[in-house]
């Protein structure tokens, strides 16, 4: 698992409080019904915090999966 | 390599999985600091050792043992992760203890989370709570709060977790605060408070309030707190009749204040109202007498002034939080877009901490004494060798510095904290300031107790505390020096230490922003206790020196005066019913509004006030005693330490004897419930004459029939205005 995926997987942990949660690319909120608008921000606050970045509106509109979430954090230049 | 940073060197070394080669370079980097890096560093290491684990557990295992002879703090933390994500969780708490007096700040906060996490994870959740709990009160991280809040969870369902008080708090807001919860849970534990959380629905505060059927109305607050935002009042930038722009949201939250107070019997905390950082008129918005700026100032205004008029309200100042905070920070415009969240995320934390000191304040957790070390805390320099000339007080910006510190604390003296002295000193060097500098500010009158000598500090901590008749946990200890705060937090954990900046002029700030000393009211007696500790340590000397107790009694002249309760008095009784802990039979907490229900159900109540031939001690007694069949019970009854041994209760007891008989009640029943502090009333009913009448689970029950005469002490003159039914609120 690479950092960025590490790094990840501990905001999704903390923000749906599950230790056993996975990381994989699929996630996003059809198939994770704790992913609902509340738990969203949760993640982007996480996100924010953990990669010292921000996020606009679009942005935290768009990243409605981990795949999306990694190319908005890899255009803020998060992971290289 | 000492030269680039961490995080540089950590990209420079690129990711897991490594070589030997790549290992050793990681150990290098990491092991030659030697002090703790920042907190996001240590986050980066913990999140390196995970991946590193995860790929190759023998690596981790292998760079862990390579890391422990004594590689810096540095190295000792990735150690301690290593081992974490290998599962060695003992062993890894074991490397966390190492570091947990060494860091200051958010790093000390990751540090005790980490080392509770271990303990927990090994098995000894017992010895999780204190490092816990100071992780939850060091932290200004939402994340480690939120991580703290989880870990405490998880720890409550193995193990009794320590709390002074418990509290149900509502948080009603016309914003998304639900993230506020987690972070106040955290908080209030590392303040004692086990705090129950409800999270009203978004923007329905009234609706919550007035409905008798709502989730308010069935989670059963103790306290509301109610936190509308600005936007939510709808003020336009400029309003036509600001008369009633003030009026009508103050009115509406008074009646709200009243139907939360009355119908579900809680206290209530308002928030104010922020003046917020944009305004398209400028300054013009606070100068027009109708633009917003000026309304939510007049309005904050009207709502305090509103508060003093009702009991049980007290103002959250939200708009001086916001300021302290940096209003552009605590406002983010994308999370208020995309969520209604108000504050930002990394605003909720001074949000939850000042929610938490009032909440302290109103749950009677105030601190009650301060303890300062002299040298490098009041002045700069050593007294014992640089002589009365030559530290630094006054003339000059150091001296400036620690003049400005000892008026902040004498301030701190008008809300009732006590000053001590705690100092390593030759007695006759420690005091010369106090008497003879021109730039001191405190004179020994504004030092309750004085304790110069070549003692450990923990002895004259526990001294201070016993000549002032308050619990260690009153106490808050400042030292500049880290190995004695290091010394009193391994001995005295209950004793709060500060953690003293290096620069003096950093020493408000850093005593200011703790909140220790929040009271809601300054009460007459909270004015004068300096004094009146000063004078029981002469009564003590008295007290040595004259023959029989009764004797010295005798020649303290003792003036008592008994009282029903009244509206002047009931600030000061609550404080006592919630922080009296030694001689109280019964030890019920009660609110404002709790007691004003007894009165109303008829109680009979004593306010006793004491006073001698050295001072007023105040009002420092409490009995209140409700009807139940033909007799009397004895629901509370309570007396300031600061009046022991003088065989006050006797005067107490012997008006409440006196008030059954003329108005009929046929006996009293007393009632004795054991707490880890009130041993000392245990057989109080005994020795007043009292005989046994069984046990109700844990409590012991007492019964005294009305026809036997009561004697009160011949030496103490009593005045008993109690005796005319009825209480005067």
């Amino acid at each position: 698992m690479t950092l960025i995926d590490q790094r990840l997987q501990q905001i999704f942990r903390e923000a749906f409080e599950n230790d056993t949660l996975t990381l994989a690319d699929s996630l996003s909120p059809e198939i994770m019904p704790e992913w609902d608008s509340l738990g969203h921000v949760k993640l982007i606050m996480g996100c924010e915090e953990e990669f010292g970045v921000k996020f606009t509106i679009e942005e935290t509109v768009e990243s409605n999966s981990v795949a999306q979430l990694k190319s908005v954090l890899a255009s803020k230049g998060v992971g290289r | 390599m000492n030269t680039v940073s961490l995080e540089l060197g950590l990209r420079l070394l690129g990711e897991p999985p490594y070589t030997a080669a790549k290992a050793s370079e990681l150990l290098e980097l990491v092991g030659s600091r030697e002090s703790l890096c920042p907190a996001a560093d240590l986050t980066r290491l913990e999140h390196l050792a995970g991946s590193i684990a995860s790929g190759d557990a023998r690596l981790a295992l292998d760079l862990a043992a390579r890391l422990e002879p004594a590689r810096g703090d540095c190295g000792g933390w990735l150690r301690a992760a290593l081992l974490e994500a290998c599962g060695r969780f003992e062993e890894a708490a074991g490397a966390l203890r190492f570091l947990r007096e060494k860091a200051a700040g958010e790093e000390r906060a990751l540090v005790m989370l980490a080392s509770a996490r271990n303990l927990i994870a090994a098995g000894h959740p017992d010895q999780a709570w204190y490092p816990l709990a100071v992780a939850c009160k060091g932290s200004a991280s939402p994340r480690t709060l939120r991580n703290a809040a989880r870990l405490l969870a998880q720890a409550r369902k193995k193990a009794e977790a320590p709390f002074r008080r418990r509290c149900r708090i509502a948080l009603l807001s016309s914003t998304t605060i639900d993230f506020l919860a987690p972070i106040l849970r955290a908080q209030c534990f590392g303040a004692g408070i086990d705090a129950e959380v409800y999270i009203g629905p978004f923007n329905q505060y009234e609706q919550e309030i007035r409905d008798p059927d709502s989730g308010l109305a069935r989670f059963r607050p103790d306290v509301i707190a109610i936190g509308a935002d600005w936007r939510s009042l709808g003020l336009r930038d400029e309003e036509d009749s600001p008369g009633e722009a003030v009026r009508a949201p103050c009115a509406r939250l008074e009646s709200l204040w009243w139907e939360s107070r009355e119908r579900l019997g809680a206290t209530v905390i308002q928030f104010n109202f922020e003046a917020p950082p944009f305004d398209a008129l400028g300054h013009l918005s606070a100068a027009l007498p109708g633009g917003r700026g000026h309304l939510l100032r007049e309005i904050n205004l009207a709502l305090w002034e509103a508060a003093a008029r009702t009991h049980g309200v007290v103002i959250l100042d939200v708009d001086q939080i916001a300021a302290r905070f940096g209003k552009d920070r605590w406002n983010d415009p994308v999370l208020w877009h995309t969520a209604k969240q108000y504050p930002s995320a990394e605003a909720l934390p001074s949000l939850g901490h000042q929610l938490t000191v009032l909440l302290r304040a109103i749950l009677g957790l105030t601190s009650k004494c301060l303890a300062l070390d002299l040298d490098g805390v009041l002045w700069g320099g050593v007294i014992g060798e640089d002589g009365l000339g030559g530290i630094q007080l006054g003339g000059g910006p150091a001296g400036e510095a620690f003049v400005a510190f000892q008026h902040y604390l004498r301030s701190l003296t008008r809300t009732g904290a006590l000053l001590a002295v705690c100092s390593k000193n030759n007695y006759e060097d420690a005091v010369l300031p106090f008497r003879q500098h021109p730039e001191m500010v405190l004179r020994e009158r504004d030092i309750a107790v004085f304790m110069a000598n070549w003692k450990p500090k923990e002895e004259n901590l526990r001294a201070i505390a016993a000549a002032m008749s308050i619990g260690l946990d009153a106490m808050v200890f400042v030292d500049d020096n880290p190995a004695e705060r290091s010394r009193v937090r391994q001995n005295l954990p209950e004793v709060e230490v500060v953690e003293l900046p290096a620069d003096p002029a950093q020493y408000i700030a850093a005593v200011d922003r703790l909140g220790l000393f929040e009271t809601l009211a300054i009460t007459s007696e909270d004015r004068q206790r300096t004094a009146s500790i000063r004078e029981n340590l002469e009564r003590k000397t008295l007290e040595s020196t004259a023959g029989g107790v009764d004797d010295y009694l005798a020649q303290l002249d003792i003036q008592v005066r008994l009282a029903p309760f009244d509206e002047v008095d009931l600030p000061r009784i609550v404080q006592l019913i919630n922080k009296t802990n030694q001689f109280n039979l019964t030890t019920r907490r009660r609110g404002d509004a709790e007691v004003r229900a007894l009165l109303a159900a008829g109680a009979y109540t004593q306010a006793m006030r004491a006073g001698d031939r050295f001072g007023d001690s105040g009002l420092t007694g409490v009995l209140i005693a409700l009807p139940e069949g033909n007799g009397l019970r004895v629901d509370t009854w309570l007396m300031s330490c600061r009046v022991l041994g003088r065989r006050l209760e006797e005067a107490m007891f012997g008006a409440l004897v006196r008030y059954a008989a003329e108005n009929g009640y046929t006996h009293i029943t007393g009632e004795y419930v054991p707490t880890a502090k009130n041993s000392q009333v245990a057989d109080l009913y005994a020795r007043l004459g009292c005989a046994a009448a069984g046990q109700e689970g844990e409590n012991r029950l007492f019964r005294w029939e009305t026809g036997k005469a009561f004697a009160v002490p011949p030496m103490i003159a009593c005045e008993d205005l109690t005796q005319r039914a009825g209480a005067a609120v």
